[in-house]
């Protein structure tokens, strides 16, 4: 395993920990919508590529990743019509 | 996999081939997996989106949750994911004991959070909260709160499950690094959901 992934440090974990920590109380004390998903997105950013190690995985996966979310924000973006609104 | 297809590539891992995604099989199947999962939590939290949008007003936050004990859930779920991360990292190392432990506070975290839930749920229903009404305006409000919190706790009860098992498992040997690491992209996925659950009833 070690020679797909680079060996990882207890402590790169505990950084992303803290600041995941972080992140968190500052969300709960903004109410600007635009900021709060801005920072669930930064969430998930350090989720998927630290904890999950997304970020030494081949550039092909990475991508699959990315086009299931984004197929999940498009079926949004297609009933959000009918709920009379544009998006953001 | 055809061969040539991973020319450049590194060594093989022992557990099987790495083909075209530069993985074994098992963990593309577990992201295939997360996928299709994330795509139901995308699909729930769209429906919420069309029906609290379309509601006009919803209920107030501030009234219905005690944000204090929101947050602490919320710790409660990123840290035990950091020691699901620091179980991986040590089960790479072949350090089994500290694999063993550190899943196991991470099953230790499921627990807690899902008590917290329970209690977060049991407080609502008795402040009059059902699945087709409340006492704080749109009705919807319940029956899109309840499933949606609900099918993420069900992820959490079943990650809880796996996590003790795969603890067991790594302790006696039967469990590698690649078993205990899809069993941390599982449980990462589960923590991934609630940052969206989170924003998006808690927050927004």
């Amino acid at each position: 395993m070690s020679d797909t992934h680079p060996e990882a440090s207890y402590r790169s974990y505990w950084i992303a920990w803290g600041i995941l920590l972080v992140l968190t109380l500052v969300m709960i004390s903004i109410s600007s919508k635009a900021l709060l998903l801005g920072g669930i997105l930064v969430k998930s950013v350090i989720i998927g590529a630290w904890f999950m190690h997304l970020k030494h995985e081949r550039a092909i996966l990475i991508w699959s990743v990315i086009a299931g979310v984004l197929f999940a924000g498009f079926l949004f973006f297609l009933i959000s019509f009918d709920a009379g609104v544009s998006v953001l | 996999m055809n061969p040539t297809a991973v020319t450049g590539h590194e060594a093989a891992s022992e557990e099987s081939e790495p083909g075209f995604y530069g993985t074994s099989w098992q963990k593309l199947m577990m992201w295939w997996f997360i996928i299709g999962d994330a795509i139901l939590f995308g699909s729930f939290l769209a429906a919420y989106g069309f029906a609290r949008i379309s509601a006009g007003s919803w209920p107030d936050r501030t009234q219905m949750f005690s944000m204090n004990f929101i947050t602490v859930m919320t710790f409660t779920l990123i840290t035990s994911s950091a020691t699901m991360a620091t179980a991986v990292a040590a089960s790479r190392r072949g350090d089994r004991k500290a694999a063993f432990n550190f899943t196991m506070a991470t099953a230790i975290g499921g627990i807690a959070f899902l008590g917290m839930q329970a209690y977060e749920w049991y407080h609502l229903i008795h402040n009059g909260a059902r699945m087709g009404t409340n006492p704080w305006g749109a009705p919807a409000f319940g029956a899109y709160f309840f499933t949606i919190t609900g099918f993420h706790g069900s992820h959490v009860a079943s990650g809880v499950l796996i996590l003790l098992i795969t603890a067991w498992n790594a302790k006696r040997g039967k469990s590698g690094p690649e078993g205990v690491e899809l069993t941390g992209l599982y449980w990462h996925f589960v923590d991934l959901v609630w940052v969206f659950v989170f924003g998006c009833f808690y927050l927004i």
